[in-house]
């Protein structure tokens, strides 16, 4: 697992909006620029270039739509975090809480 | 609602990113389009924002994914390990502009550095885009650009009389204008050339417009001085703005000046607006003057086109039914509006930009433009291959620059916008540069008479349809040839290019670089080939045999503007001109041979039967003595005499041979008229093609506009014609009168294959220049890519010479490629323009390998100094490098 880390932060934000629920395409570009707050805005080229590869890597996997959805979102495919995913994204989210550490114990934001 | 876009924008991601399922880039193709229906709701910027970061991240991957397969570099591609670059900006729109300038700024730079490459391939693509610009130009003012009137161009409106689209008699226009209710004013006009005359001037060839006073209201315009003619005024005029300019200096003592057009005399009382063309035509009248009164009530006459102004809130649909139903009320009172079956003839309205053209030939003429202006295109392509090798000839020399900017940082589209800025700048000087050609070329054309029997005054517009169209095809032309050699800067390999030895192979740049120098040289011997023939053909326009002898003739032409009966003209002059010395014989026709004017005559009998239909046989009119003037012998009967009239009838061979074939067709009948005479086949209408079926009769008293003296000297045709026009000129003070050798008369057979050759030669010595260049250039790239292998051959004991016939050969052998296609290129132009050469063949062997020559040695040339370089090598200093 190690190899994949450090993950890129637009693939580490993918796997942060799958985590809280099932998306489909648009919802993911929603949700992604929402958690980031706008840092990160991504064409459709660069999403499904890393879905590509997440599904490769099988940290994601594509599932039926969610029952509650209206008609128009059932053709859409929707993207769920598989449990290989969510073991990647809480390694990332460990590696990053102890460069934090780090960082709060150097003195690089001082001054 | 799945847009247009959207499969091309699904096919575009599975191209941008390898391996992608069809299903899934439908998906992202699909979710692309709610991004943009969400930004569209918001506000535009946000949508264009949209399109620009799809684009750009479309790019982007495309890169990054292409580089991670060549690479294998860990799961999520070369983007994220160890790249200098860090983590991905923003896109900041200041900071990309920013940018941009100075990427320009930096391209314009490099580009001054060498300025006279720059202005070449600046100024070909910029000769090529004017070509262009005044074909697009030309086809906006005809089909597209709104008449220049003040208010509301839309609601003018043309109407037209019948299912072909005809003309109007004057009292029929007055019923249209009173009781349509749905057309506001309308008025009735007539625009021709017509001769005129200032006072103590002579008379000459100009365009004008006969209308009535109500033109000004639908036109929605004022005068720009004094006042248009009333509905009172028999002889005032109003004249045009730049006969104004031309002939009074924009003087205010112009108004209350007489003027003589047609036989009648008028008085200027004010001036038409600038810039204000005819309605039938991009012509900008000199005259505005009142329709003749006695013209006015006469029924019969169809004369006159009708164009008016809608009323407020009326629609072209309702005024079409309004007049439909007008119509068929006039069909009711006079068998005038009645077809032959009775029903009414209909009646059109149109949309004046749409009326331009007949609406049945719009689409053939947008398309025959379309096919010039794709010729025009290849010509571009041509001067643009130049900025292609020239931006590849920089790639390559700054692979080294181009090395440290990646090593510190700088991203793939930074480098790829560096190259592009080259190119954009190259394209924005060219574009400049056609836009003030082609300004300059509409001024020209605007104050020249291109022929004395055209009235000056083409009036093109360059707008900004026209700007925003020269910008499109400057940039993408430009833009297309300098993306090559940015994608070639792409593939660059860092580590290699850094050291500075730089012996890697670059096979795929070099080879790139001889398709475009194949290309150019196609292109320079196919002009070069049609540029020769054409030369030949004049050449050998002078020895062709033509059947007739218009040698030692002179012709004055004199133009009478009105119809006039030829009889009366020559009466007056015949005594006076017979009694010039150095005349041998004179005599008179309607039209010179090979002049470009034609005349044909339909006959509906021959030898007195009766044909199905009409047939069309080529026509003159001619006094007696005239084919012994112009050298045309009779193989039977005789010539006309003065006492023959319309009964008689002289014709070709052709003819007589079509329907008399084992028989003398003299004493057998044309038409009404008897044969008494038959000519010698001749090249009367076109040099090298079939020979017409042609008849000529006498004058008769119908009249005609203008009739040509033709004179037999024993001296200098050209003195001649001089002298005879100086003295029509001083007999008959209302005609347009024109002298010249007959040869030079006959345009056909010498002006349009002279003009085919200055514009063929001029294309191909500028491309033959810049591709001289071009082997230049890539033959002392390669040789500097080489010295290494040069001097490892030298140290294994090549001579020199042998170096540098290898390295020319090299040169000749990809010139002769070129050369080749070039070759086929101008036979098969050559076969389509075969009818304008005259005794020369379009594979005509003298001209191809006279071209081929010449191209050779210019290769030769240009691949000696690199040759020669190659060969200077010094095997000890390489070898230790």
């Amino acid at each position: 697992m190690d190899e994949l880390l450090p993950l890129p932060p637009h693939v580490f934000e993918i796997l942060l909006a799958l985590l809280e629920e099932d998306l489909h395409g648009y919802a993911l570009l929603q949700a992604v620029s929402r958690q980031s707050r706008g840092n990160i805005s991504m064409g459709t080229s660069t999403l499904y270039a890393a879905l590509k590869r997440l599904r490769r890597l099988k940290l994601i996997d594509e599932v039926d739509a969610p029952s509650h959805t209206d008609s128009q979102d059932v053709r859409r495919k929707y993207y769920s975090i598989t449990t290989q995913g969510r073991a990647v994204a809480k390694a990332e989210a460990e590696r990053i809480r102890r460069l934090n550490k780090l960082i709060t114990s150097s003195r690089v934001l001082e001054s | 609602m799945t847009s247009w876009f959207t499969p091309l924008h699904a096919r575009l991601l599975q191209l941008a990113i390898p391996g992608l399922e069809p299903a899934d880039a439908w998906d992202a193709a699909h979710v692309f389009e709610e991004v943009r229906q969400r930004a569209r709701q918001r506000s535009l910027w946000m949508l264009a924002a949209a399109w620009l970061g799809e684009l750009r991240g479309l790019a982007m991957t495309a890169i990054r994914e292409r580089r991670d397969n060549d690479n294998q570099s860990g799961p999520w591609g070369a983007s994220n390990t160890g790249s200098p670059k860090g983590p991905r900006r923003r896109f900041d729109a200041r900071t990309a502009v920013a940018r941009l300038v100075t990427d320009l700024w930096h391209g314009a730079r490099v580009l001054a550095r060498a300025p006279v490459f720059t202005l070449v391939a600046a100024g070909s693509v910029a000769l090529a885009l004017t070509g262009a610009v005044c074909v697009f130009a030309m086809a906006n003012t005809v089909l597209w650009r709104p008449l220049p009137v003040a208010t509301d161009p839309d609601q003018l409106v043309r109407v037209f009389f019948g299912d072909d689209y005809g003309v109007w008699s004057l009292p029929d226009t007055k019923t249209i204008a009173q009781d349509a209710g749905a057309l506001e004013t309308a008025a009735a006009f007539s625009s021709s050339p017509i001769v005129l005359a200032l006072p103590d001037q002579s008379p000459r060839r100009v365009f004008g417009v006969a209308t009535v006073p109500a033109m000004l209201d639908v036109l929605g315009i004022t005068t720009t001085r004094g006042r248009f003619f009333t509905e009172s005024d028999d002889d005032a005029v109003v004249i045009g703005h730049g006969f104004w300019m031309r002939e009074f200096g924009g003087s205010p003592s112009a108004l209350g000046t007489r003027l003589n057009i047609e036989g009648r005399t008028l008085t200027i009382v004010g001036v038409m607006p600038q810039g204000l063309s005819a309605i039938d035509a991009p012509l900008e009248p000199a005259v505005w003057y009142p329709i003749e009164r006695q013209m006015q009530n006469q029924p019969g006459t169809r004369a006159f086109g009708l164009v008016a102004r809608l009323s407020a809130g009326s629609t072209v649909e309702q005024a079409q039914s309004e007049l439909s139903a007008i119509s068929a009320g006039m069909a009711e009172e006079s068998s005038y509006f009645r077809r032959r079956d009775g029903s009414a003839h209909p009646i059109h309205v149109l949309r004046e930009v749409d009326a331009r053209v007949p609406p049945d030939d719009r689409t053939s003429i947008i398309a025959g433009l379309g096919g010039v202006l794709l010729l025009i295109g290849l010509v571009l392509a041509v001067a643009c291959t130049n900025v292609g090798n020239m931006a590849l000839a920089r790639v390559a020399a700054r692979r080294t620059e181009i090395a440290v900017r990646m090593s510190v940082g700088a991203t793939r589209g930074h480098i790829l916008s560096l190259v592009l800025a080259e190119s954009i700048v190259l394209a924005l000087l060219a574009g400049a540069l056609s836009v003030v050609c082609s300004a300059a070329a509409f001024r020209w054309l605007a104050v020249t008479q291109l022929a004395a029997d055209v009235p000056q005054g083409l009036r093109i517009a360059m707008d900004g349809r026209v700007l925003a169209f020269t910008a499109l095809a400057a940039l993408s032309t430009t833009l297309v040839f300098g993306l090559v050699p940015g994608l070639h800067a792409l593939r660059s390999d860092v580590r290699a290019d850094l050291q500075s030895g730089a012996v890697t192979t670059t096979g795929r740049r070099s080879r790139t670089r001889r398709v475009f120098i194949v290309a150019q040289m196609a292109g320079s011997a196919a002009f070069a080939i049609l540029s020769l023939l054409f030369v030949r053909s004049v050449i050998a326009a002078h020895n062709v045999d033509l059947g007739f002898n218009p040698d030692a003739v002179a012709v004055v032409s004199i133009d009478m503007g009105s119809g006039r009966s030829a009889t009366d003209v020559i009466r007056v002059l015949d005594e006076r001109l017979r009694a010039e010395p150095g005349v041998a014989d004179i005599a008179y026709a309607l039209n010179v041979p090979l002049s470009g004017y034609r005349m044909a005559e339909g006959v509906d009998r021959v030898g007195g039967r009766q044909s199905e239909e009409p047939l069309v046989f080529a026509a003159n009119r001619v006094s007696p003595g005239y084919f012994s003037v112009v050298g045309l012998p009779l193989t039977a009967g005789r010539e006309f005499l003065a006492a023959d009239g319309q009964e008689a009838v002289v014709i070709n061979e052709t003819l007589a041979r079509r329907y008399w074939p084992n028989e003398s067709a003299v004493g057998s009948t044309v038409g009404d008229a008897t044969v008494i005479g038959i000519v010698r086949d001749a090249q009367l209408e076109t040099v090298g093609g079939p020979v017409r079926p042609m008849l000529w009769r006498p004058f008769g008293d119908e009249p005609f506009s203008r009739v040509v003296v033709h004179a037999r000297t024993a001296g200098d045709p050209t003195a001649m014609a001089a002298q005879l026009e100086r003295l029509v000129a001083s007999i008959d003070s209302s005609s347009v009168v024109e002298g010249r050798a007959m040869r030079e008369a006959m345009t056909n057979l010498e002006q349009t294959p002279r003009l085919l050759s200055w514009s063929f030669g001029a294309a191909g010595i500028l491309s033959t220049i810049l591709a001289t260049l071009g082997v230049y250039g890539m033959m002392s790239y390669t040789v500097g890519m080489r010295r290494r292998e040069f001097g490892v051959r030298l140290a294994l004991g090549a001579t020199r010479d042998g170096i540098i016939s290898h390295v020319v050969g090299e040169g000749l052998r990809t010139v002769a490629i070129g050369f080749g296609v070039g070759v086929l290129i101008a036979a098969a132009v050559a076969t389509v323009l075969q009818s304008q050469l005259v005794g020369v063949s379009p594979f005509d062997p003298v001209s191809v390998l006279t071209c081929g020559a010449a191209l050779g040695l210019a290769a030769v040339t240009a691949s000696l100094i690199p040759a020669w370089r190659a060969s200077r090598v010094d095997p000890v200093t390489v070898l230790r490098q």
